[in-house]
């Protein structure tokens, strides 16, 4: 064949090998090649070659290290590419800061804007009745005790006016002997002439000793006023029984002097377990960072270390240094998993939301230097999958009930993938803050 | 939202690309795994040497992300094209970079017993043949039959006209069977001295 002919199989050959080629096309070029009979030979040489790469058509899996470095430039790039506003990226902890600030104003609002509380108050009367250890329990405790009035019988009223009359123009008495002793006489004050709303009506009184009466007001809260003017009965199976209701539930308590230095504002739970030395830890606060130290790199873990990885908390005090209560918060975590069609693996660190129930265990009994260990377990779901955490920590309470702390924080998380689980853990250096209310 | 990343086309994963971080991911995953190993057979067979190739590999596919999170290029309708398209830029200029590639001798002498026939060694051969061809030809001849590209896709890939695809897949036929025929003729000159 010459060189035209040549070219002219080979162009008919190659458009035979065209996969857009039709039927009645590939008919002509056929009926056209019969005219070359050594078209065969060239055709045969096209097929092998076309055979062989239709045999070499498998794809080709590039190796794991490839997809990891993808997969960490790629996260790189979406830090920057695809940032999230500051409300969006930070959406949960506002939410929590506002859940927050809206249960604090709820529970202590309540108490500050009480309409009918006294703000001169020093002490009320219902939070004393909920401190159990404080000085003033215990020392009004032991007033009342010794002002507890024995079971006497009724006397008539002119019988207390009486002994009221002997009192002098000067509030004290006179005609009464001082009776220290607790056993053998009833410890009073003086009763009408203390309590406005106690009334002494009676036609026996002279002019002289209504005036006396009238004039006595106490303004003096002293206890040696009180002492000074107790009245001691010579006959003490004689009282009114009025007067025991009065004593019972008299002001005494409210002008003794007691330990509480006195506060112009109102006291409230807050206010006092900051700044007094009442422990009330009913409620417990916290906040908390991480900076992992483990998987996830560090790179790829963010810049901010308290609102790349934060957590709120609130317990109650169960027992006596336990709390029980519930967490949430954000961080990343690695996720790494294999895609069982392609066998491809993929690695990527969402930031992963999540809440649960925890606990809280401190250890107080080994205190040493302020410092005293504590525990948490911590158990939730995420958006990922559970979540599991735990830590140990080293607390400080700075004033009373205030204080910081910091230590080692593990966590893992579970996740599915086409049917198969897999896990990520964590391990990661935490620090915090912590009020305990 | 809730996207069924499975199901979704190219292009509607390319444009959740620009969406919120979470979509993004579950979107470039979704496109890694229908891809990631069409081009890295596409880059070996073209360049034929395993050194940069992860770098080139790399290259393709973040700057594929970087553009689809940038989200101002929303409009690709075809991205099939526009990976591949972007794959043989970055080949390319690697290329302008580099300087010319060596071609690649291997040693496919050493597995001869007998006459070169069974499929095996014709595939060896191809691929040998394949790396020896221009690369203006071979891009479109790996295209054409090892990716099963039609003419108008591999056309908008390499930018050129249908006509000139044709044309070029021609002549990489013609020369690759040139070069398998001279390779067996060189192969078995060899057998034969020994």
């Amino acid at each position: 064949m010459n060189r035209y002919d040549l070219n002219r199989v080979d162009e008919l050959v190659n458009r035979l090998l065209d996969r857009d080629i039709s039927a009645t096309e590939k008919s002509s070029i056929m009926n056209e090649l019969k005219q070359y009979p050594e078209y065969t030979k060239t055709l045969a040489d096209y097929e092998l070659i076309q055979s062989a790469v239709k045999n070499d058509r498998n794809i080709l899996m590039p190796p794991k290290d490839f997809d990891k470095a993808v997969f960490a430039e790629v996260d790189k790039i979406s830090r920057v590419l695809v940032p999230q506003s500051f409300f969006v990226r930070n959406k949960y902890a506002l939410i929590g800061l506002l859940l927050l600030f809206v249960g604090f104003t709820g529970y202590f609002g309540q108490d500050l804007f009480k309409s009918d509380m006294d703000k001169t108050d020093l002490v009320t009367a219902s939070k004393v009745d909920k401190t159990s250890q404080s000085t003033v329990q215990s020392s009004i405790t032991s007033e009342i005790k010794k002002i507890e009035v024995k079971q006497v019988p009724v006397v008539s009223n002119s019988e207390v006016n009486v002994n009221s009359a002997k009192m002098n123009s000067s509030g004290k008495s006179t005609n009464f002997a001082k009776n220290t002793s607790t056993t053998k006489s009833i410890e009073k004050v003086a009763k009408h002439n203390l309590y406005k709303d106690t009334e002494v009506i009676s036609t026996d009184l002279t002019k002289e000793s209504k005036e006396t009466i009238a004039h006595s007001q106490m303004t003096n809260p002293s206890t040696e006023f009180n002492e000074s003017n107790k009245i001691v009965l010579e006959n003490e199976s004689i009282i009114d029984p009025r007067f025991n209701l009065v004593v019972v539930n008299s002001n005494f308590d409210k002008y003794r002097q007691n330990q509480i230095t006195p506060f112009a504002i109102s006291q409230n739970k807050y206010t006092r377990a900051l700044f007094q030395n009442i422990s009330k830890t009913d409620w417990l606060i916290q906040y908390r960072g991480l900076y992992a130290v483990s998987n996830p790199e560090k790179g790829l873990q963010g810049r901010n270390f308290y609102f790349n990885s934060y957590n709120f908390g609130g317990f109650v005090e169960a027992f006596d240094g336990i709390y029980l209560g519930a967490e949430f918060g954000a961080e990343p975590y690695s996720q790494i998993f294999l895609d069982p069609n392609t066998e491809i693996e993929f690695e990527q660190t969402p930031d992963i939301f999540y809440f649960g129930v925890a606990g809280k265990f401190e250890l107080k009994n080994f205190k040493y230097a302020g410092i005293y260990p504590a525990a948490q377990l911590f158990a939730g779901s995420s958006s990922l999958g559970p979540i599991l955490r735990s830590n140990l920590t080293l607390q400080y309470d700075i004033i009373n009930n205030f204080g910081l702390f910091a230590g080692l924080e593990g966590g893992m998380v579970f996740y599915s993938n086409e049917g198969i689980w897999y896990n990520s853990g964590k391990l990661g250096l935490i620090g915090g803050l912590k009020i305990k209310l | 939202m809730k996207y069924d990343y499975d199901n979704l086309a190219d292009e509607e994963l390319f444009g959740l690309l620009s969406k919120d971080r979470e979509a993004s991911n579950r979107a470039f995953n979704e496109l890694y795994k229908r891809y990631s190993g069409k081009i890295y057979s596409f880059i070996y067979r073209l360049l034929g040497n395993k050194f940069f190739i992860k770098d080139i590999y790399q290259d393709v596919f973040t700057q594929i992300y970087r553009i689809g999170a940038d989200g101002k290029n929303k409009n690709i309708y075809n991205f099939r094209s526009y990976i591949y398209q972007t794959a043989k830029n970055t080949c390319l200029n690697h290329f302008k970079q580099e300087g010319k590639i060596e071609e690649v001798h291997t040693d496919y002498m050493t597995n001869m017993s007998g006459e070169v026939s069974d499929l095996s060694d014709t595939i060896d051969l191809v691929r040998k043949a394949v790396s020896r061809l221009p690369e203006n030809l071979k891009e479109v001849f790996i295209l054409s039959e090892y990716e099963e590209m039609n003419y108008p896709a591999i056309a908008e890939i390499t930018g050129d006209t249908q006509i000139n695809v044709r044309v070029k897949i021609h002549r990489a036929r013609k020369m690759l069977k040139e070069i398998v025929i001279s390779m067996r003729q060189e192969m078995n000159i060899m057998v034969e001295n020994e």
